[in-house]
């Protein structure tokens, strides 16, 4: 547990729609957060579900139709963008073109009056910071996209702000530079020490990088936690099903003995699996077990919980991937590490049994 | 690699010019050299050209010769056409540029499909020939049109509003006639504007103004100048807005060429009007471009 930090951002109730009528659109349906001071914290979830909107109502663009948005405890509902002490990395950068790399950077802290010789002294650190120190003089387009990226986090970093909003400021970037600005980016936030929000619809992106994590969907937060709880305790099957792969089992709560919940699948097989609060026995639920959690064992060999048939081996170098059709029921997903220790997996069509621990499995509700 | 597309071979390529450049050359610089040459030959006495060799046209331009010793005065009154006629195209152009941005950034920021519709609109009025339109305002403006007749009606006035055959009748003409030359180049440059760059300056605490002028105007300005010029260049040679509403009384420049070519049949003070009216705008572009440059190499 990390101990407990001042709440940068306060979001209490927060709803926004857009439209009227019919085409009305709840982009969010009643949001609730808190957000660390020094945090990184990360907005996750696919494209749609409300992350830019509300960003944009953090930094006042828009305004929230119900709820409140705090800023270290205090209301700033009715500040317009230009009062208040966030600054955004917008998601497609919006770089001013006509302007020098030195001048984009310089604007915010011209706008805030202060001096000649501080302005150019903190342009030159950031263009340090960022690695930008020999392009101060180029105009945007004259940069490459991951420069550019650079040049909208300097901008937005050289007022400092209390809080950087940074809105999917990595999806324009190609892999190799996606990994690299993620270990400079987090590196930047803990040097800083300025609270980031982040946005993302890229799960791994959100768990390499963040403090916590909250996973949306449809204007809802569906979960709050540290990258370790999202990924194996996801409290349901949309968070369990965004973040990672999973397998999901329909299954009967049979019994409960201690914290141990005894379950039976559609097709006969008896599992096992820890027992969650709301889901009593007698009720059907979703038994979630991850793919690299499975492991092969000879078929009918005594810890093997199911057993089926290969059905299809994918090598995706470090792991193989091996679709397992179960006797009498669905296709599960089993993930392989290649290191050559544990059985090496048979050709499809070979009869294998599936065995896994408990307590890597999860009952969630049965409905979405 | 190819960038002119493989629908020719490279050397065929110039091929594609060659129409437009002969239409250039027969209907633009071919003229263009006879009213230079013409500009140095002597009048002819009813109308034409002498073919001897002369500069009166440009000293005519300036002074006054005397008929009985030959001595040159001083005589300002073409400066003061050529300046009326400057002075009269750039309160036309500036009173475009005031009424044509708002127009175009109503229209750029409509939804797409309703841009064309407005679009459309605005290149109504050359639906109609020019000489129609102008004739119809003075219609409009006239001591006994419509304008004047419910001014009096209405007791706001007790005598006709001189409307017609003024300064300001010019002014309004040109403003009119050239409007739509304003607002097409604006439309273009704001409708490709990244409305996201308000945002930017926004949430990087500047205010509304300094959004505008920091931010807007500085990107579209290449908009702002080619409508500026699309303006101001037929402007200051017009001829059918200062002939018609003027009454002919104020000449500006357009009239005086066309005078001298009609009644006063003097060709080579023409062609001279003509090619001094062509050095200015060709400085004035010169000059401009010039200090776009500079204005692009403080930047860069
Ligand atoms: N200005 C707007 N007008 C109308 N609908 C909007 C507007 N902004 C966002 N929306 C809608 O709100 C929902 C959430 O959008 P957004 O916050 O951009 O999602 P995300 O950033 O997570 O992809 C979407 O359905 C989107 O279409
Ligand atoms: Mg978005």
């Amino acid at each position: 547990m990390q101990p407990r930090r001042r709440c940068a951002i306060g979001i209490e109730g927060v709803r926004k729609r857009f439209g009227d009528g019919d085409q009305a659109v709840e982009a969010l349906a009643g949001v609730t957060l808190e957000i660390a001071d020094n945090a990184f914290f990360t907005l996750l979830g696919p494209s749609g579900c409300g992350k830019t909107t509300l960003l944009r109502l953090i930094a006042g663009f828009e305004q929230a139709d119900a709820g409140r948005i705090l800023l270290f405890g205090e209301d700033i509902g009715g500040l317009p963008p230009n009062r208040r002490p966030v600054n955004t990395v917008f998601q497609h950068y919006a770089l001013f073109p006509h302007m020098t790399v030195a001048e984009n950077v310089a604007f915010g802290l011209e706008r805030l009056g202060r001096p000649r010789a501080e302005i150019e002294a903190t342009v030159r650190r950031m263009l340090e910071l960022v690695k930008l120190g020999p392009l101060a003089g180029r105009r945007p387009a004259q940069l490459s996209g991951g420069q550019q990226q650079r040049v909208a986090l300097a901008r937005a970093l050289a007022p400092h702000p209390r809080v950087l909003l940074l809105d999917e400021p990595l999806s324009a970037l190609d892999l190799k530079l996606r990994r690299e600005m993620r270990v400079e980016l987090k590196q930047l936030q803990e040097e800083n020490g300025i609270t980031f929000l982040f946005v993302t619809h890229d799960q791994e992106e959100a768990l390499t990088m963040s403090d916590r994590i909250a996973v949306m969907s449809e204007g809802r937060v569906q979960q709050v936690g540290s990258p370790q709880e999202i990924y194996d305790r996801p409290r349901n099957r949309f968070v369990a099903e965004f973040i990672g792969q999973g397998n999901f089992l329909p299954v009967t709560i049979e019994r409960i003995e201690g914290g141990t919940a005894l379950c039976r699948t559609g097709f006969g097989a008896r599992l096992v699996a820890p027992a969650s609060r709301e889901l009593a026995a007698g009720t059907r639920a979703i038994l979630a077990i991850r793919p690299e959690r499975l492991r092969l064992t000879a078929p009918g060999e005594a810890g093997a919980a199911l057993c089926g048939r290969i059905e299809r081996l994918v090598y995706v170098g470090s792991d193989t991937d091996c679709r397992v059709r179960l006797e009498g029921g669905p296709v599960v997903e089993v993930r392989l590490r290649n290191a050559g220790d544990g059985v090496p997996p048979a050709g499809p069509g070979a009869p294998v049994g599936i065995a896994f621990d408990p307590a890597a499995a999860r009952l969630l509700p049965e409905e979405g | 690699m190819s960038t002119g597309g493989t629908l020719l071979p490279p050397g065929l390529q110039r091929l594609l010019l060659l129409p437009a450049l002969l239409t250039i050359l027969l209907f633009l610089v071919v003229p263009l050299g006879f009213v230079l040459v013409y500009s140095f030959l002597t009048p002819g006495t009813y109308g034409g050209v002498v073919w001897r060799f002369s500069t009166d046209a440009y000293l005519q331009f300036l002074f006054e010769r005397d008929l009985f010793d030959d001595s040159l005065t001083f005589n300002p009154a073409y400066l003061q056409i050529y300046a009326r006629s400057f002075l009269q195209a750039a309160v036309a152009t500036v009173s475009c540029l005031v009424v044509g941005l708002p127009t175009a950034y109503f229209i750029a920021t409509r939804p797409p499909a309703r841009r064309q519709a407005w679009l459309l609109l605005v290149t109504v009025p050359y639906w109609v020939n020019l000489l129609i339109r102008t004739v119809s305002m003075l219609f409009l403006i006239r001591d006994e049109g419509p304008i004047n007749a419910a001014l009096l009606a209405l007791g706001v006035v007790d005598r006709p509003l001189r409307i017609a055959y003024t300064d300001f009748a010019i002014g309004l003409g040109l403003f009119y006639s050239y409007l739509p030359f304003m607002v097409l180049p604006l439309y273009a440059a704001i409708e490709r504007f990244d409305f996201r760059l308000v945002d930017a300056a926004y949430d990087l605490y500047a205010d509304r103004w300094t959004i505008l002028r920091k931010v807007i105007l500085p990107v579209v300005r290449p908009g702002i100048v080619a409508g500026c010029l699309l303006v101001f260049i037929p402007s200051i040679g017009a001829f059918i807005a200062p002939d018609l509403l003027g009454g002919g009384r104020n000449l500006m420049i357009g009239n005086l060429i066309a005078l001298q070519f009609q009644s006063s049949r003097n060709w080579p003070f023409g062609s001279a009007a003509a090619i001094i009216l062509l050095t200015i705008v060709l400085l004035a572009l010169l000059l401009f471009a010039r200090q776009q440059r500079r204005l692009g190499e403080a930047r860069g």
